[in-house]
Order: structure tokens, then C-alpha cells, then sequence
């Protein structure tokens, strides 16, 4: 840090830069584990000359918890908790991925209402967690009070979930198959209050932020990513489409029931760390727009009404029955209400359930990109292996190289625009 | 030796103030009177105590209202446990830092790493003798107290490098420099949008400065006509309480510490007591510079309908005849006054708050850049403006006055959309392919 | 828990209309789309059938992976310019690297498994740089050492960690861990 070469001529001969002259030596700061903005615990060993990154290795594993080691040791049902912990703030994704790679391992049939149920889970969560991002990326540009307003609308969502999976953080609400339990009465007519409330809460932030001059000058131009480096760090999510590629496997290859369901994907043209800011809050419009069109097609609608389905069919069976006892006959097969508005599919039991030998690896698109399962049953109780490819993990890749030559408060910048979770990296 | 002394004190004589009036009758009501020679030193150390007293008061109850506000502005409740509605909290907070261990590294330039907070502390405080409260409350009245003011404030720059330099902490470090950088910057134009109101004025005397404003302009009967923030120096005000912010290092100019960067930047390291005392040094600067921007550019301790309401609607001649205490209309004139002096400053305290809770922080690059390229040249123009008026004593014509209004919204106005081409022209570039 | 699922639901209700595609050597599956057109250019690759997804696998020997993977980024008919995951694998016997790579443009996957030749196999990096980090994690957990690229460290565990924990045959017996000692 001292200059040390103490008879430098005082005397700047224009054309001659500074560093030729001085003797400077580097600053290595190393930042993380802990720090406020590494959300999480990351560690960024980074060279800084004055305070321009010169070099930046990320090193990880702090939170490595052994996600993959821990699935080979229980049962498939029993491994599901665990799940919410690889990434909690949009675990819907992981449970998804999840409990489809078993699905398809097994055949298991899923009712369509489930699939319709498990797309307004996931859109809902793919708002909480831009708007977890949200709060924080401004965090780290300095700016206290979004992080506020954020938290306050997300606590609006974890009412919606707790109603139907009792946990506000850790759902665990998908199962092979089916769900845990169906809607509550009411619940849609929740979500679509959810759905007209919380646009003028987005034009809000947006009036804030999308014009700040401090926010754009900030941002604009900074982190540019292009397809290039996508392709060579596996960049995802909004990273990659505010990049310009419009690569969403909900549009490309279509999980759950996303082919019937109409949206746009929101694209950026830069690929700067204000475009990304622009793509997630598209995104969360079109995520609302996903929603509202899934509780319109909600097969069985409510919860109410299709609890008056079974009730009606119950009551068939029991007069069929008690006709039976008259006449003693056999009793009339009353027709079942439809399956696809059941919320299970296949009776199984869950605690030793195994689905047979064979393997899948399945993708959901899920707030920070990519989410793969690689798993491989070999057909007893307990999986053979569990591969987390994690959005995260890949876009973390791309700091060090998106970093240099880059001033170290931008560093905040680019890194928050990441949208990266720790625990999904370390798992 | 003797001739030094006497010469000090002919210069304290001329600069320090005796008691008023008003107070000798006062406390001869109770049966004390006052010594004829309480002059010199004595007075000016008791009103400094006062302010000092007032000054702590004011600053803890400040940090609630940080609190309080920027919870308001977030929907939340902020700190309501302790006492009523909260109002201890500070004191509790303050008694829990008293009692916290002062921890220091083995590598930490021990002396210097104490002597940080000190030196932080000392000039944000020392500046309150130079702040008129009231016409009387004001510990010195120095002829050059404005350029004293700016020259106890700076000294606390070398507190937070010092600091940042003696905590063998990479971010204190960075801190440190970022607040050094910053300090160069934001003093220059500082000092230049109140070298304009100097300008005009024709005094550095911080309660001359207030007297002159109170004295009305173009014949407007309202006092707030004629303060220098509306009619005359717009352009100063807003140079001046951009660069006090960057002064007090609040956002968007706080990269010193920088919470999301630098974790605490030149606090990292500090604990305890030395935590507090940055602490309370941040908020008393913050304070003494909401109380300068008062000075300088709101009337200082006059009412907005120009002069005392007490003084005009005879309350205090009223009051004092009611209750028969000689003297009790002064005290009666400097509690409005100081009330005004406060409620102004809260003012100017308040919108600092919302702006913390507003803005982003700035880059070190466009902080500089801001200051260098946007502010200085501003307040060139401005000094520019203000020679021009000062010269042909526009003011005393309303006709002249309107026309160098013009000249000036004219010529600002220019300027300002100038630079803000150079803050939009990102956008533009941006929206440029959706257009084509 | 779900209630109505545990009852009266017997374990061998499950269907398994998915019978288990594995072990070429007795079923031999058919080469897919992506293994025929390897084949047509004289890249001989062993066809593993489809997943459960439906994702085409191919297992190819570490001497050929290089060159089928260059053929797979670079062919016009494939793209496969998006490498998903790395995943080691362990299989008792032999451990092996299961690549999984996409095509932004096809929207097409496909699965290449590498078997390890005593734990070793060419790292896939000049062809798809994203390998970087997935390598070393797949290094770090199962020990499976990837020629060629050019920054093989301990990834997720820290630098001084004994042993591989994600291999089947896995002791945490380090005398270093305080745990280990009760």
C-alpha cells in the first residue's frame, strides 16, 4: 500500500501514466466468509489495485452440507425435508425436480388439477424470490427501504402458502404423485386477490428504481454478459435471457402444464446488470399473469366444489348401497369424480416407497435458472444417487471473470444482479 | 508577556460576549446579582456548556428519530420497548456500548486507534460554539466564524483516516482513503456556496449573517422573502446541503462506510465506547450542519414573518408585566428564538433521514465525479452570479432584481440540463435500439 | 404426512410401467437419434437407451469422449453448446462421469456417460469450458481425476480433506475430526 520509492520525481510528465512511475503494491482483501454482501457464506479472495479488481478467485463450500451423501442414506420419502434446505427461498423448484424425477422413474401418474397446483405454487415463489432479490440487490447498492417493502409483500405470499402447507419457509408439500393435501376453500379466490393487489406494488418499485439516476448509473453498461460467456460458465435464469437469449424451459421444454398456459419471456439486449434488474421484474408481471390464468383453468376449480363432487359421489354410494341392502344385489358402481381433479394420484405408501430401478434427470426453470435432479434409482428404498445441478452454482462461475477490470463497489452490483444463493452453490 | 495577555484579551473582549440584560435582571429578581467582570472566558465556557448539554441532548434524541423515521418510511414501528413510545432507547443502547468489552487487535496501532475517535469527535462538537441558537446563545461570536466552522469541521476527516489507518483492517483502510477522497472533493463546494452567501453578505459572522437576512428584501413585508435560500442564493442552498451530506458522510455520499461494500468501513474494528463516540460524532455533525444550512440560508433564529412573533404581537412585554419579573420578555424572545433555530433544523434533519431512506449509494467514481464536473463548476457560476448582483446592488431594485432572477434560472437551468445529458445519456443509448 | 395415502396402500401396488432400460448387454437397447447420427460419422458409441425423462444416453469410451463431444458441440444438426452437470457416479465396481448437455437452440439434451478408467478420464473443458467447475466438484467427491484440466483443487470440501465422501465405500474415519474421537 506505502509507496515506497521515495525519490520519485514529484513532477508528472504528461503521457506517462502513474503506475510507471510509483512503486504500488496490491491489496489482497478477502472478502467472505462473512460479509454483508456475500449473502451467504462465499469467499472472494480478490486482488485490488487501488480499487480496481485486478484478480478474484470465489471459493465455496462453506455450506456444504452434504445434500447428495445425505439422500443415499434415507428412504426417498424421507429425504424430501431435506430438500426445502438446498434452496430455501424458492424450494417449490427443488421439491419439484424432485418428486418428478421419482414420477417419471416409477410412471407415476399425476392428476392434472396437481400439475395446476403445483404451477401456482412455483410462480408464487418465483415472486418471493425476486422479490427477496429485489430487497436485497438494492440493499447492495445502498438503498435501505425496498428491502423492506420486499419483505412486507412476501409476507402476503407465505400467508398464501401457509394456508395449504403450513409453512411459511420450508413447504415440503409435494408428493410422488400427488400433493399433501388439497387447497383450502378459498385459497384461490386468495391468490387471485393476491394477483390484482400486488401490480401496484411492482409500478411502485418501479417508480422508484427504474428512473433512479443513481441506480442507472450504476447499473447501466456494468456486468455485461453475453452468450459467449453463458455458454462457457452454464449462466441461466434471467442472466442469461437478459443477455437476449430466450432460453426458458418453461417456453422450450414444457414441464408441469406451462403448454397451455400463455406468457411472454422476457428478454434483455444487453446483458448489463440493469437489463437483469428489468428481466426479473418483468418476470414477476408475467409470473402473475401465469397464475391468473392457472386458477381459471384449475380443473375442479376450488377446493369447496370439489369437496361437493365427493361428497355427491359419496352420497351415490351410500344410496347404491343402501338400495343393495334392499334388494340384495350387488351394489351399482357409482362413477368416480373426475381424477384429474383429485390432488393424488396413484394410493402409495410414502415412507417406504421405491420407484423401480432406472434414472432421470429433470429441469425445472426456476428463479435463478436452471435446476436439474440427476438421479439413479437402482430399485431398492433408498436412491443410488442424487445430483443437484443448482443455477446458482453456475452462475457463481462467472463472477471472477465478470469482476476484472471492474471497481470493487461494483462488485456488489454485478454479484447481486447474479442472484446467487449460497446453499443451492454448496448444497 | 503581560502585553500579550493584555492584548488576548482585548481581542476575547471584542469577540466574546457578556451576559444580557436581561438575565442580570432575572437573577436579581432571586437576589443574586452578577459579577461586572463575568466577561471574559466564564461566560463563554458556561454557554458553551449549555450548548454542549443541549447538543448531546439533541443528538440522542436524534438517533431515535433516525430510527423512528426511517421505520415510518419502511411501514414498520421502530423501537418502542424501552421507555414511552420508546424515547430510551438510545440511553439504553448507549448504556449497553458503555459496558461492552473495548476490544483491540494485537496489530492495532493502539495509540492511534484511540486517538481516532477523538479526534472524530472533538471538532463535530467544538463547532457548536460557533452556532447561534439565539441571539445570545452563542458561545463565540468570531467575525471569521464561518471559516472556523469549516476548519474545525475538516479536522475530523484526519479522526476517520487515522481510525481507518490504525484498525490493520483492509475495509478501515479503504474507508478510510474513500473518506479522505470524498472529504477533498465535497469541501471545495462546500465552501464555495457559502463564499457566495459571504460574498453578498460582506461578513463571516455567522450571526450577522442571520441579521442580514431578517432585515427584508424589496420591500416584501414576509421575513422567509429575503432568506438567502429563496430569493437570492436557490443555487447555493442546493450546492451547500448536497455537500453537507457528502460532509456527514449520510447516503447516498456514505462510501466510508459503505455497509454492502466495505462492512463498516473505518468502524469495522471499533467496539464499546470508541463505536459510540463515531456514532455520536456522525449524528453531532449532522446536527451542527443542519444547524449551519439554517444559519446560512433560513433565518438562522428569526420567525418566517420576519423578526420575533413574540416581539411583534407584544406577547413578551405582555408575559412579563402579567408575571412582574424584570428581564422575563428576554427570556421569553430567546425561547422563541431557539425554538425557531430547532424546528428549522429538525426540518433539515428530517429530509436527510428521507433521503437515507430513499437513495441508493453513489460509486466512488461518480462521487467525485459528481463533485468535480457537476458541483464546482455550479458553484462558480453561482459565485459568478452573485459578484454581478453584489456590484450593481440588483437587489435594491425589484425590476433589476426579476432580471437577474431571469439571467440566473436562465443561466442555471442551461447548465443543469447540460449535465443532465451527461446522466441520461446512458438511458438514451439503451433505448436506442428499441427505437430504430 | 398424507393420511389417506398411507392407508390400506401396500407396497407392491406401485406399477412399474418403465421396466429398467439398463445393462446393454442383455437388452442391447436401439441407438437413438443422437447415436445413430454418431455413428454415421464413424463415432462409435455405446447406446444406453432413454431415461425415464426421455432423454437420450450414450456411454462412450474415455479415449473417443473428446471427439464426440467436439462432434456434438460442433455438429449443425446438434448444438449442444450447453453443458447442464457433471455428476460422478459410483457404482462400487468402476465410477463414472454422466454428462448432461443441452442445446439452447434444438432445445434437445442428451445424457454421455464416461466410465472411468481407474478413475480416470479426460476432462471435457476444451470443448465445454462450463466443465470447469463441475469437474472439480465431481474430483472433490468421488476422486475421479480429469486429464487435462487445468485447475483440478478440492472444490466444496476443504483443501486438507482425506478421502472421497460421496464414493459407496466412504469411512469418515479422519483422526483430525474431533468427532471421530469419542
Amino acid at each position: 500500500m506505502t509507496a515506497t520509492d521515495v525519490t520519485t520525481p514529484q513532477i508528472q510528465i504528461p503521457g506517462v501514466s502513474v503506475e510507471q512511475d510509483t512503486d504500488t503494491e496490491d491489496l489482497v482483501v478477502n472478502i467472505g466468509p462473512q460479509h454483508p454482501s456475500t449473502h451467504g457464506v462465499l469467499r472472494l479472495i480478490t486482488t485490488l489495485n487501488g480499487e480496481v479488481v485486478k484478480e478474484m478467485e470465489a471459493v465455496i463450500g462453506y455450506l456444504h452440507r452434504s445434500k447428495e451423501k445425505m439422500a443415499e442414506g434415507v428412504s426417498y420419502f424421507q429425504y424430501q425435508p431435506t430438500i426445502d434446505r438446498v434452496e430455501y427461498l424458492s424450494s417449490f423448484y427443488d421439491h419439484y425436480a424432485y418428486v418428478t424425477a421419482v414420477e417419471k422413474i416409477a410412471g407415476l401418474k399425476v392428476p392434472k388439477r396437481v400439475e395446476y397446483i403445483r404451477m401456482i405454487t412455483m410462480e408464487l415463489n418465483r415472486i418471493t424470490s425476486h422479490l427477496l432479490w429485489f430487497g436485497t440487490f438494492l440493499l447492495d447498492l445502498g438503498a435501505t427501504s425496498p428491502f423492506f417493502y420486499a419483505f412486507r409483500d412476501r409476507e402476503e405470499i407465505f400467508k398464501i402458502f401457509e394456508d395449504i402447507t403450513g409453512a411459511r419457509m420450508m413447504y415440503n408439500y409435494y408428493r410422488f404423485g400427488g400433493l399433501n393435501n388439497d387447497i383450502t376453500p378459498g385459497w384461490l379466490d386468495k391468490v387471485r386477490y393476491f394477483c390484482d393487489w400486488f401490480p401496484d406494488r411492482l409500478d411502485e418499485y418501479e417508480a422508484i428504481v427504474n428512473k433512479n439516476p443513481i441506480v442507472m448509473d450504476r447499473t447501466i453498461g456494468l456486468g455485461l454478459i453475453d452468450r459467449e460467456l453463458c455458454m462457457k460458465y452454464g449462466v441461466t435464469g434471467p442472466n442469461i435471457r437478459a443477455a437476449g437469449v430466450p432460453m426458458d424451459l418453461r417456453k422450450t421444454n414444457p414441464y408441469c402444464c406451462y403448454d397451455e398456459i400463455e406468457f411472454d419471456v422476457p428478454v434483455g439486449e444487453r446483458g448489463d446488470v440493469y437489463d437483469r434488474y428489468i428481466v426479473r421484474m418483468k418476470e414477476m408481471r408475467e409470473s402473475l399473469r401465469i397464475i391468473r390464468q392457472a386458477i381459471d383453468k384449475i380443473p375442479g376449480g376450488d377446493a369447496a366444489e370439489v369437496e361437493k363432487l365427493r361428497q355427491a359421489v359419496a352420497a351415490k354410494e351410500e344410496a347404491a348401497k343402501a338400495k343393495a341392502k334392499e334388494t340384495g344385489e350387488k351394489p351399482e358402481p357409482v362413477p368416480p369424480i373426475n381424477p384429474d381433479f383429485e390432488f393424488k394420484g396413484q394410493k402409495i405408501n410414502l415412507m417406504t416407497y421405491k420407484p423401480p430401478a432406472g434414472e432421470a434427470y429433470t429441469t425445472v426453470e426456476s428463479p435463478r435458472g436452471l435446476l436439474g435432479c440427476y438421479m439413479i434409482s437402482d430399485g431398492t428404498p433408498k436412491a443410488a444417487r442424487v445430483k443437484w445441478r443448482g443455477a446458482s452454482f453456475s452462475n457463481l462461475a462467472a463472477l471472477p471473470e465478470l469482476m476484472i477490470g471492474q471497481l470493487y463497489p461494483d462488485l456488489m452490483a454485478i454479484f447481486g444482479s447474479l442472484d446467487v444463493i449460497m446453499p443451492e452453490v454448496d448444497r | 508577556m503581560v502585553e500579550l495577555v493584555s492584548v488576548l484579551k482585548t481581542m476575547a473582549v471584542s469577540q466574546v460576549q457578556s451576559y444580557p440584560d436581561w438575565l442580570a435582571q432575572l437573577f436579581g429578581f432571586i437576589g443574586v446579582s452578577l459579577p461586572d467582570d463575568f466577561l471574559l472566558f466564564q461566560w463563554a465556557v458556561i454557554l458553551f456548556t449549555a450548548i454542549a448539554i443541549v447538543g448531546q441532548a439533541a443528538v440522542v434524541f436524534m438517533v431515535l428519530m433516525e430510527r423512528k423515521v426511517l421505520a415510518w418510511l419502511t411501514q414498520r414501528i421502530g423501537p418502542n420497548r424501552v421507555g414511552p413510545f420508546g424515547l430510551l432507547q438510545t440511553l439504553a443502547d448507549g448504556v449497553k456500548l458503555l459496558f461492552k468489552e473495548d476490544i483491540m487487535t494485537r496489530d492495532q496501532d493502539k495509540l492511534l486507534f484511540t486517538l481516532g475517535p477523538a479526534l472524530f469527535f472533538l471538532p463535530c462538537f467544538v463547532v457548536y460554539a460557533l452556532i447561534p441558537f439565539t441571539s445570545e446563545l452563542l458561545a463565540i461570536a468570531l467575525p471569521t466564524g464561518a471559516l472556523l466552522f469549516f476548519a474545525l469541521s475538516s479536522i475530523s476527516v484526519i479522526g476517520i483516516v487515522i481510525s481507518g489507518w490504525a484498525s490493520n483492517n483492509k475495509y478501515s483502510l479503504l474507508g478510510g482513503m474513500r473518506s479522505a477522497a470524498q472529504a477533498i472533493s465535497y469541501e471545495i463546494p462546500l465552501v464555495l456556496a457559502v463564499l457566495a452567501v459571504v460574498l453578498y453578505a460582506g461578513t463571516m459572522n455567522i450571526r450577522d449573517i442571520i441579521e442580514m437576512q431578517n432585515n427584508g428584501a424589496f420591500g416584501f413585508p414576509f421575513g422567509f422573502i429575503s432568506w438567502f435560500s429563496i430569493w437570492l442564493f436557490p443555487l447555493s442552498f442546493i450546492i451547500f446541503f448536497i455537500s453537507s451530506i457528502a460532509e456527514v458522510n449520510r447516503i447516498p455520499f456514505d462510501l466510508p462506510e459503505a455497509e454492502s461494500e466495505l462492512v463498516s468501513g473505518y468502524n469495522t474494528e471499533y467496539t464499546g465506547m470508541k463505536f459510540a463516540t463515531f456514532f455520536l460524532a456522525e449524528y453531532a455533525a449532522l446536527f451542527a450542519m443542519g444547524a449551519l444550512t439554517v444559519c446560512f440560508f433560513f433565518g438562522g433564529y428569526y420567525s418566517p414573518l420576519g423578526g420575533l412573533l413574540s416581539e411583534t404581537l407584544k406577547i413578551d412585554v405582555i408575559l412579563q408585566s402579567l408575571i412582574g419579573i424584570d428581564g422575563f420578555a428576554g427570556l421569553v424572545r430567546q425561547l422563541e428564538m431557539i425554538s425557531w433555530m430547532m424546528l428549522k433544523t429538525y426540518i433539515f434533519i428530517f429530509v436527510a433521514m428521507w433521503i437515507r431512506g430513499s437513495l441508493p449509494r453513489l460509486k466512488p467514481d461518480e462521487l467525485m465525479g459528481f463533485s468535480w464536473k457537476f458541483l464546482i463548476p455550479l458553484s462558480l457560476i453561482n459565485i459568478f452570479m452573485i459578484a454581478i448582483q453584489k456590484y450593481w446592488h440588483v437587489t435594491s431594485d425589484l425590476t433589476f432584481g426579476l432580471a437577474w432572477a431571469a439571467v440566473l434560472v436562465l443561466g442555471v437551468g442551461g447548465f443543469c440540463v447540460m449535465m443532465s445529458r451527461h446522466f441520461t445519456a446512458k438511458l438514451e443509448e439503451r433505448f436506442k435500439p428499441a427505437l430504430t | 404426512m398424507s393420511e389417506p395415502t398411507n392407508e390400506n396402500a401396500p407396497e407392491n401396488k406401485e406399477p412399474a410401467p418403465n421396466p429398467p432400460q439398463e445393462t446393454p448387454e442383455e437388452k442391447g437397447p436401439e441407438p437413438g437419434e443422437f447415436g445413430k447420427l454418431l455413428a454415421e460419422n464413424g463415432l462409435t458409441v455405446d447406446p444406453l437407451g432413454p431415461d425415464a425423462v426421455g432423454v437420450e444416453m450414450i456411454g462412450v469410451a474415455p479415449d473417443k469422449v473428446l471427439d464426440v463431444a467436439k462432434f456434438l458441440r460442433d455438429s449443425q444438426i446438434t448444438k449442444m453448446d450447453f453443458l447442464m452437470s457433471v455428476s460422478g457416479v459410483d457404482h462400487k465396481e468402476y465410477r463414472e462421469s454422466v454428462y448432461h448437455v443441452y442445446s439452447v437452440d434444438t432445445h434437445k439434451s442428451i445424457c454421455i456417460k464416461v466410465k472411468a478408467d481407474n478413475d480416470h478420464v479426460p476432462s471435457l473443458m476444451p470443448v465445454w469450458p462450463a466443465a470447469d467447475w463441475h469437474e472439480r466438484e465431481a474430483f472433490d467427491l468421488f476422486g475421479i481425476i480429469y486429464d487435462g484440466h487445468p485447475d483440478l483443487r478440492r472444490l466444496l470440501m476443504p483443501v486438507d480433506w482425506i478421502g472421497y465422501p460421496l464414493r459407496k465405500d466412504y469411512k469418515q474415519d479422519d483422526p483430525r475430526l474431533v468427532w471421530n474421537e469419542r
